[in-house]
């Protein structure tokens, strides 16, 4: 999966604490993403690419490879299927 | 669009009956047709709102029809027949205008607040959860009452400031006995003239939330407050639950988009807790010194 994803301009986000709340103003489903997945969504923004974001997670939290593999790949089908996230062009 | 510093709240100009804006409005909404109905504490609908030509407007039945926009001017009621000019100031006060703020960029959550030393305590709750009654306890003991029912918030220069607002301080029959028991009641509540209400105040920031439940565990009623620290996360869900929201903001308005980001800001940025106690008074002066405890908090 080497996708770059897109951020919804319907979707907005703050962080709180170590978790992250995010909205999507067309449907209201609020989200609450743990420290890994609101670290994750971050990158996100930052417009890092799927694999990108996977070893910078691996560098700051103390997971493993697998886990982080795993993590980021059911938030972000989650994210999709909530049309928080779209598939952009490849990276 | 409002500038920073102190809302103001817009007039009311009262007019007499409309029968063509009347009869437009009621076709609207029998066509539902983008109107938001407004269900009363029975269930029954008391009103509609919607926007029509250019407008926003909130029909409360038998008492008017408020008409407004995103800008600076007053607010027009178009008065129904046999309402009495009292009921049309009254529910602008406690109904029609925290969506008209919200429309001009300044959020409202169905609270009442009382001032601190540390700042402004908000008590979130719904109606009936003794909002009102804690406010007047907490007054009794030294705080100073700063909003019933309604407190207005906006985001300025990062943090987050409630405003002024009018307002009434409306006693439940069984508080007003309590604490009042001298006092008639003339209707469903008593009001109490609060000179608090009268004198100047300017923005306050918002120090701590509390959100009211009453509760009973395993079928038996709570025997003494319980008060718990609640994540910004869940805070941000119970205020959605606890704001006025105007369901056609207009374009040249803030947005949506800017409401939730002033709800996440406060949620961010407050400290909330969650006050479980029992039905009823028995436990009052408890749940105050409870509460009175967490306040004391946030000046040392």
């Amino acid at each position: 999966m080497a996708a770059a994803f897109v951020i919804s301009e319907d979707v907005v986000s703050r962080r709180m604490g170590e978790e992250m709340v995010l909205v999507h103003l067309r449907t209201n489903q609020i989200h609450t993403l743990n420290p890994t997945a609101a670290r994750t969504w971050e990158l996100l923004q930052g417009g890092h690419g799927v694999e990108e974001i996977k070893q910078i997670l691996l560098g700051e939290f103390e997971v493993e490879a697998e886990r982080v593999d795993r993590e980021v790949k059911k938030l972000l089908i989650d994210l999709e299927r909530s049309s928080i996230i779209r598939r952009g062009e490849d990276d | 669009m409002t500038e920073p510093g102190e809302i103001r709240v817009p007039e009311l100009l009262v007019r007499g009956q409309n029968a063509e804006l009347s009869a437009r409005l009621a076709a609207m909404h029998a066509g539902a047709a983008g109107t938001q109905e407004w269900p009363g504490a029975d269930g029954r609908p008391i009103g509609f709102s919607g926007a029509l030509d250019g407008r926003c407007f909130i029909v409360l039945h038998g008492v008017a029809t408020y008409l407004f926009d995103g800008g600076s001017g007053a607010v027009e009621a178009v008065a129904e027949a046999c309402a009495e000019r009292e009921w049309i100031e009254d529910s602008y006060r406690r109904l029609a205008l925290p969506l008209v703020l919200q429309v001009r960029g300044i959020q409202v959550l169905h609270a009442s607040a009382v001032d601190t030393p540390g700042g402004l305590v908000v008590l979130c709750g719904f109606s009936g959860s003794g909002k009102s009654t804690l406010a007047y306890g907490l007054g009794r003991r030294g705080c100073r009452i700063w909003a019933d029912d309604a407190v207005a918030f906006r985001v300025e220069g990062g943090s987050v400031a409630a405003h002024p607002l009018p307002f009434r301080v409306r006693l439940l029959p069984d508080a007003a006995e309590y604490f009042l028991p001298s006092s008639s009641i003339e209707g469903g509540k008593l009001t109490v003239e609060e000179p608090a209400a009268a004198t100047p105040r300017g923005p306050r920031p918002i120090a701590l939330g509390l959100f009211l439940e009453s509760e009973e565990r395993e079928g038996a009623a709570l025997e003494r407050s319980e008060i718990q620290a609640i994540s910004p996360t869940a805070a941000f869900r119970r205020l959605l639950l606890h704001g006025f929201f105007f369901h056609h903001l207009p374009d040249d308005s803030r947005g949506y988009r800017s409401v939730i980001l002033e709800y996440l800001e406060l949620a961010g940025q407050v400290p909330f807790y969650g006050v479980r106690r029992g039905e009823g008074l028995a436990g009052l002066e408890g749940t105050l010194s409870a509460i009175e405890g967490r306040i004391s908090r946030l000046s040392s």
